[in-house]
């Protein structure tokens, strides 16, 4: 290993809260040499981004660096004061954060901010500043230099929080969470992207991520952060392959793996919860969840120990942790529904209507709407589970929500079992209403706050069961059982609940009227791994004792892989591709199925951007101008046709399906591997 | 929040536990009136005219030989019981109108609030005195003017928080289960509007005060010989050079009043917004 220009020696890091010193960061020890990325993982309250912060000098004001030292090229950051530690800012410290449209100014022009970062005189900071923005991959730099942050996209945006980075000579790069916001396919381009910038730049780079996948993907060394510590730090192949944590190996274990099924596989998430700052336990920190904890666990914290070169581990009993040998990889059986389906889309349509200017409307032009769903067709079967993939803007939320009956449809049908089902919820009768519910993203805002656990599980056995309020109240503990949470919870508070407790929470409340179909729009995408495997795991165990029905629509193929027996894939309101999971994702036929597949691969095919302006060619194929496989003007003139590709397999372009599966059996095999 | 939160809330640092005194002490002299007040407020002494403050009366005498610590007392029974009165319709129907429509939304909402933004375009102070012309001067009047100026107000804070709620998704459950309104209403919605429209309330209650002070000064408002306190101010006007401590007893009555209840409200806004 190279030298290391970033030395963090016994970091300690604690936040005033009122009166009391919370410690979140304890005695981390890192190096990081030139030209490197070390990644940083850990679940929500670890202090990973705290420990970005700190090395920054960025800690808000109720954060001090209480002992330690963060030494780049042999200069104290911790020590550093005034006009020097604003040298450093302006010239070697760079901070690449999660959500890139809060941090650039939203009434200057993107010019005027990278010129403002890059400093000197003007008219060459400028010419600086374009070559930055074609350095980062953005088509027309001139353009982009005279918009304001939200005329852009998200990755585009992303892309000048790269570039104002990136200038001069970064000594220090701190990634937090650079593309948690952005789409899968756009994710992997800004990570190739990151990759070659810093191998090009040769700053000291902190990866930091909840996505174990990502960082693999980038990283060189990955150290694993758990309440505030450094419990594991290894060279990345050798901490996926050779976990010597036990804290490791279960965030490895709550993964979906490509191939593994919840039937036969499932996923083992870690018990309980992270512990908050200030009630950390005396020994060891993971002790209370750990499946190997004794006593000695329990009364003395383990050192950070090296148990092989470059490879430290914070535990007693390293050497009894093992993952599973190579897991043999289940080949998913295509099977077909046999009975009657339970609902079915008929062209279902949606367009929404755009505000309009008032000169517009005085010329009598038409409003211009966004079509987000056109003549999609579906089918639901009973004790099935149908996943919905696609990026942002693809429709699978909107067509979550005409199903529910939260937006009227602009034309087609809706069916449920047979009976056409009335465009708007309260035009519905009360059984239909009963029998499809819905499980939303944010688990935080799932819950009522001013009402307790009880009240909210109550409530759909009362208004859909048709129960009254004592009856209803004595089937709460059954449903929280149903979820795997403890029945004392009826009486608790939202906040006294973790998220993935809320989440869980709100699939009870979902499950409460007993529904046959159960739509989850991003129901886990929003929890941590650990968390989500548990919430996966309850959502298999109680399909296979209902029979329900669920609808899954997410952007992780992974999950849908793991979980799901029909697979639709949707591209600007369309369905591009939709049939039996094994037969959709191995191989993908589609392109852009292959390349949704491909965005998890280093060495995947790539997709340029989306345009942001969100217009789809009037004729031919929506995914024509991104697509990395077009064959000509037939993709750009003519809609392409459905065409059979197996039982139940339904693929809609141009080209033959011989050449598709051609190309795939000539590429390297893609796979969505973390 | 609790009982016991929110009462600690109401002497959680000095200048609220000053406010809340000041607020507790007036509340105490309006409730045990008679029994505090030495003289009848009305009673009239022409012996006793204008005499400075002294032990047999406290803030002494008016020009009509009044005990102006008699029509203190009694004046802070019909500020407290106006203003209150006034505040607390306010906020009731402030909330009925402000939950419901906004959640409802649609022209019905845009209706409403259109029409109280032009309600509130007018000054508080014009408002009541066209209102007042048109009812005739009287106690009732001066309620019904605190109701109809503050309404509009109560109801766009309602609104205000109410619009952050709606797109949650603990309200899209409930529509998802075609949840009654009523339910929704005030059950989800009411007790997460609440806090906010407390400190609100406390408020709206200190320009209540003010308002009923300002309308007695202008002559609009409560009638003489009742001992309220902005018309006490009026009366004492003319003669200050004779009798100085007749406008300095009413004035700082009403600014004490005024500062104690700002003070308790700021305090229990940052106890609320903390917790």
């Amino acid at each position: 290993m190279a030298t290391a220009i970033l030395e963090i020696e016994n970091l300690s890091v604690e936040y005033h809260a009122g009166r009391r010193k919370l410690p979140v960061l304890r005695e981390i020890c890192l190096s990081v040499a030139a030209g490197e990325t070390l990644g940083i993982v850990g679940e929500s309250g670890s202090g990973k981004s705290t420990l970005g912060l700190a090395v920054l000098r960025a800690l808000p004001a109720n954060g001090r660096i209480s002992a330690g030292r963060v030494l780049l090229d042999g200069v104290d950051l911790a020590q550093t004061q005034g006009a020097t530690l604003r040298r450093l800012w302006s010239r070697s410290l760079r901070l690449i954060p999660q959500n890139p449209l809060a941090a650039l100014n939203p009434t200057l022009k993107i010019g005027a901010q990278l010129v403002e970062a890059i400093g000197g005189r003007r008219d060459a900071a400028e010419a600086q500043a374009a070559a930055l923005l074609a350095r980062v991959q953005i088509a027309d730099p001139e353009r982009v230099m005279r918009s304001y942050p939200h005329e852009l996209s998200g990755g585009m945006q992303q892309r000048v929080l790269i570039a104002m980075a990136l200038h001069g000579a970064p000594r220090l790069l701190v990634l937090d969470e650079p593309t948690t916001s952005l789409d899968v396919t756009t994710e992997a381009a800004v990570i190739d992207l990151l990759a070659d910038l810093i191998a090009e730049r040769q700053p000291a780079s902190l990866f930091i991520s909840h996505n174990l996948g990502l960082v693999a993907r980038i990283a060189t060394r990955t150290a694993v952060l758990y309440a505030g510590e450094v419990v594991e730090i290894a060279p990345t192949t050798t901490l996926f392959q050779q976990p010597r944590h036990p804290y490791t190996q279960g965030l490895l274990r709550s993964l979906p793996h490509p191939g593994l099924r919840y039937d036969h596989h499932p996923l083992q998430p870690i018990e309980g919860a992270i512990p908050a700052p200030g009630t950390l336990p005396a020994g060891c920190v993971f002790a209370p969840r750990c499946p190997l904890a004794d006593d000695r666990c329990r009364r003395e914290r383990p050192p950070l120990l090296a148990i092989a070169p470059h490879h430290a581990t914070r535990c007693h009993y390293w050497h009894r942790v093992m993952l599973d040998g190579a897991l043999p990889a289940f080949v998913v059986p295509t099977t077909v529904p046999s009975d009657a389906p339970l609902l079915t889309t008929h062209r279902l349509s949606k367009t929404i209507a755009q505000r309009q200017s008032l000169t517009d409307i005085a010329r009598g032009k038409p409003a211009p709407a966004v079509q987000a769903l056109s003549e999609v067709n579906l089918t639901i079967h009973r004790n099935r589970i149908l996943g919905i993939v696609g990026e942002s803007g693809s429709g699978k939320t909107t067509l979550a929500r005409c199903i529910i009956g939260l937006t009227p449809p602009s034309g087609g049908a809706i069916e449920l079992l047979d009976i056409p089902l009335a465009p708007l919820i309260h035009q519905r009768p009360r059984e239909h209403v009963r029998r499809l519910q819905m499980v939303l993203q944010n688990p935080q805002e799932a819950l009522n706050p001013a009402l307790t656990i009880g009240e909210a599980l109550r409530r759909p056995l009362i208004r859909l069961g048709g129960l009254d309020s004592k009856t209803a109240a004595n089937r709460v503990p059954d449903l929280l059982r149903l979820v795997k949470l403890p029945p004392e919870y009826a009486h608790r508070r939202p906040n006294q609940l973790s998220g993935g407790e809320k989440q869980r929470v709100a699939i009870a409340r979902a499950l409460a009227a007993t529904p046959d179909l159960l739509v989850l729009d991003e129901a886990v995408s929003a929890l941590d791994v650990s968390v989500q495997a548990a919430v996966l795991n309850v959502l298999a165990d109680i399909k296979e004792r209902t029979g329900i029905a669920y609808l899954f629509i997410t952007h992780d193929l992974a999950v849908v892989s793991y979980l799901a027996d029909d697979v639709v894939v949707m591209y600007r309101g369309q369905i591009v591709e939709q049939g039996p999971v094994a037969a959709v994702l191995r191989p993908p036929l589609h392109p852009y199925t292959e390349a949704l597949l491909a965005a998890t691969n280093p060495r995947g095919v790539r997709l340029r951007e989306a345009d942001a302006t969100g217009t789809a060619p009037a004729q031919g194929c929506p995914f024509q101008p991104r697509c990395p496989r077009a064959i000509g003007e037939i993709c750009r003139a003519t809609p392409p046709p459905w065409r059979e590709a197996g039982v139940g397999h339904r693929i809609r372009c141009h080209i033959p399906l011989a050449d598709l599966q051609v190309a795939q059996t000539h590429n390297e095999p893609i796979s969505s591997e973390h | 929040m609790n009982v016991q939160r929110l009462g600690r809330a109401f002497f959680a640092d000095p200048a609220t536990a000053a406010g809340t005194i000041i607020v507790a002490g007036f509340l105490t002299l309006a409730l045990f009136g008679p029994l505090v007040a030495p003289y009848s407020p009305t009673a009239q002494n022409v012996d006793l005219i204008r005499q400075p403050p002294s032990p047999s009366h406290l803030f002494g005498t008016d020009r009509l030989g009044r005990d102006l610590f008699s029509r203190i007392v009694y004046g802070a029974r019909d500020m407290l019981a106006l203003a209150g009165g006034g505040t607390a319709l306010a906020v009731i129907f402030g909330t009925l109108i402000g939950v419901s429509v906004a959640y409802l939304g649609g022209w019905l909402e845009e209706l409403v609030f259109r029409l109280f933004d032009g309600l509130l375009a007018m000054p508080a102070l014009l408002l009541a005195l066209l209102l007042l012309g048109a009812v005739g001067p009287s106690r009732v009047s001066v309620l019904l003017v605190i109701v109809v100026v503050y309404t509009p107000i109560v109801a766009r804070v309602a609104r205000s928080v109410v619009l952050t709620l709606k797109p949650r998704g603990f309200i899209e459950a409930a529509r998802m289960r075609d949840e009654r309104l009523s339910y929704v209403l005030w059950r989800e919605l009411l007790p997460l509007v609440a806090p906010t429209l407390a400190v609100e309330a406390a408020l709206r209650f200190s320009y209540a005060i003010f308002l009923v002070a300002s309308l007695g000064f202008l002559g609009v408002g409560v009638q003489p010989p009742n001992p309220d306190w902005g018309l006490m101010v009026l009366e004492a006007r003319n003669e200050f050079a004779l009798a100085p401590w007749s406008l300095y007893v009413p004035a700082a009555a009403i600014a004490l009043l005024v500062i104690g209840v700002n003070l308790m409200a700021e305090g229990v806004r940052r106890a609320i917004g903390e917790s």
